[in-house]
């Protein structure tokens, strides 16, 4: 009595793949408590998993091959000094590309320049004076910067260009004029030597009188400020101080000079009556200046590559990372520094040296893996080992993320 | 150089490992129970009719509709729907169940299997009128001849999904070339429904169940044949 037949398979469709969630065996009529064991859960609105799974290994993938990739070339900048000869040979050997991860650009600092200061024109109003041109004579020396002069140290021209100036102003009636210029003479203190001669007598014991009157002043002390340790030039001579400093000066003109390595040469004309504070303007140095400030200290005796001289290459040749090699005689073989500059402060990041000329190549390598410039060279089982960490770290995340595809039958 | 080398290749072989799970799938069964034991089916398709029907005298029980009396056979088509429920595992009261459905896709039917079937009933006589004895030959019969029945899915749908039952006269040509369109409701001879499950999740066998005590429920089935595809 109770037989039943099927008359058909079953007629099935099934829609696509959608995230998972926990599940319950509970019916509608089912009892509270199977009722409560499905709380609403919300599944995350993500790729499904296997996209999400393979997006992960991918993304691993992608993060060691980026880690394995060949960095960019850092580009540094060579400054060659030294025998002609060495140094041809050097630069042949140093192409741009010629040292791993670096870019070589090469750079020459700018000569030095002797600056026109107007010392001819001194000369030549000296020759008007001697035609009798007073006119001339003084249209010429209008024309030169006396504090410029003072300021580059030229006290013999200012003591010359000041007495002729006087004489000539003499000559055309203009006695005011000539007085003016003894007194500023006298107030810098500039030495006599062989200008007095273009003084007459009467002229003489006026000028006399004025250098008597300036002696008799009070001195007084000015706060000077202005570029920080830089060396404080008063007149055309030194101060023999650092700024800040507060030097005594007698009443009257000077000029304030104030000199410093990475920094523009700076003067200003004051007219002193009673203590004061005076401040310099602080600029920075040209690349010429810079240049000119290297040249400077290698003619005074300093090592060209000594720290301080280091530091003014960056600026001299406007750059941020630079490498100076000398080359004395081939046998000497090579010294070299990386220089880097960083922000306001300059480092001599690494020294090194080389026997031979032709290993200028490494010694800048060197330099520059000593510097943190480029990465030290790896061992040779890095990369592999690299690699293979990459992809062991993929094949376990991928492994602990891992959830397989679940095909499920509903049967009855 | 000789870790290195190791190093390498326990990476190569992991990743070997990687590519080889990918292809992995896993087999998972769900059965479906419709009633509250393996030996008893749901209230849903015991439900009475309290009135008069054009085809049903009131009292009958909704299954007479598939009766023979000359026969006794009972005849008709098994549906089984798995309704999707979008990206939300909802609980398992109606009106989360329908909030979800409101929203979004509206709990499209993503999968949908029939089975005509036919079951022996009580020759000359009315099902109401069987007997105890009869009655609980009959429905033992009947959840006899479910769990024989070949499975309904082979890969049944993923995420959150509302599985529900639905016994019509309707031949299975007329509901399965189309799933959307609503069961007639003269047909209706039972129903029943799960809460929200993830079917790849579940281990437990699935049971389908009605909302009602009482026996006099035709009103409660119909619903329940909507339910939860508000949208369609």
């Amino acid at each position: 009595m109770m037989v039943a037949r099927r008359r058909q398979a079953p007629d099935a469709r099934a829609g696509g793949a959608t995230p998972r969630g926990p599940g319950s065996q509970g019916a509608p009529g089912a009892p509270a408590e199977a009722l409560a064991a499905a709380p609403a859960r919300a599944l995350a609105a993500a790729p499904a998993r296997g996209a999400r799974w393979i997006a992960t290994v991918a993304a691993f993938l992608v993060a060691g091959a980026c880690g394995c990739a060949a960095r960019p070339r850092v580009p540094v900048t060579l400054i060659l000094e030294g025998e002609p000869a060495v140094v041809a040979a050097v630069r042949a050997q140093l192409s741009a590309t010629s040292v791993p991860q670096l870019v070589v650009r090469h750079a020459a600092l700018p000569p030095p320049q002797v600056p026109a200061l107007g010392v001819a024109e001194v000369s030549a109003a000296f020759e008007d004076f001697l035609a009798g041109d007073g006119s001339r004579c003084r249209e010429r020396l209008a024309a030169v910067d006396l504090p410029r002069l003072l300021a580059h140290r030229q006290r013999a021209a200012v003591a010359r260009a000041l007495l002729l100036d006087a004489r000539c102003a003499e000559g055309l009636g203009n006695s005011a004029a000539a007085d003016a210029r003894f007194e500023e003479f006298a107030s810098y203190e500039l030495e006599l030597a062989e200008s007095t001669g273009v003084l007459s007598p009467t002229l003489r014991s006026r000028f006399d009188l004025a250098l008597a009157k300036l002696g008799r002043a009070p001195r007084v002390r000015l706060e000077v400020s202005g570029a920080p340790g830089g060396r404080l030039w008063i007149d055309g001579r030194t101060a023999a101080c650092a700024l800040p400093c507060s030097p005594s000066l007698g009443q009257g003109a000077h000029v304030l000079t104030v000199e410093a390595e990475g920094f523009a040469l700076t003067w200003r004309k004051v007219l002193v009556q009673a203590a004061a504070a005076v401040a310099l303007p602080v600029t920075a140095a040209s690349a010429e200046e810079a240049a000119a400030q290297w040249h400077a200290r290698a003619g005074q005796g300093f090592a060209p590559d000594d720290a301080r001289s280091l530091a003014l290459l960056p600026q001299a040749v406007k750059d941020e990372r630079i490498v100076y090699l000398r080359a004395g005689r081939a046998q000497d073989g090579l010294i070299g520094a990386l220089v880097m500059r960083k922000l306001d402060r300059v480092d001599v990041a690494a020294r090194g040296q080389r026997a031979q000329v032709a290993a200028a190549p490494q010694l800048v390598r060197q330099l520059a893996i000593d510097a943190g410039v480029v990465d030290p060279p790896r061992p040779r089982w890095f990369w592999p080992a690299l690699a293979g960490s990459v992809l062991a770290s993929a094949a376990i995340t991928a492994v602990l993320l891992y959830q397989p595809e679940v095909r499920t039958q509903v049967e009855l | 150089m000789r870790s290195a080398a190791g190093a390498g290749r326990a990476g190569a072989s992991g990743f070997v490992l990687v590519v080889a799970l990918s292809a992995c799938q896993t087999e998972h069964t769900v059965k479906l129970q419709l009633g509250g034991d393996a030996g008893s089916i749901s209230q849903g398709f015991l439900c009475r009719t309290e009135t008069a029907l054009p085809d049903l005298a009131a009292g009958d029980l909704l299954f007479e509709r598939g009766h023979q009396l000359a026969t006794g056979e009972v005849s008709f088509s098994l549906v089984v729907d798995v309704v999707s429920l979008g990206k939300v595992l909802p609980g398992c009261l109606p009106e989360e169940i329908l909030s979800v459905c409101r929203a979004g896709d509206r709990c499209p039917i993503s999968a949908r299997a029939c089975t005509p079937m036919t079951v022996a009933g009580p020759r000359g006589k009315r099902l109401v009128a069987m007997s105890e004895v009869e009655r609980l030959a009959f429905v033992s019969s009947f959840a006899a001849e479910l769990r024989a029945l070949p499975p309904l899915f082979r890969d049944a749908p993923d995420g959150p999904v509302v599985v529900r039952a639905v016994v019509s006269t309707q031949p299975c040509e007329q509901l399965t070339d189309a799933p959307r369109s609503p069961f007639a409701t003269d047909g209706l001879m039972g129903c029943a429904y799960s809460c929200p499950v993830v079917l790849d999740e579940l281990d437990a066998a699935l049971r389908l169940g009605f909302a009602t005590s009482e026996d006099t429920c035709a009103p409660e089935v119909k619903a329940c044949a909507e339910y939860p595809a508000v949208g369609r």
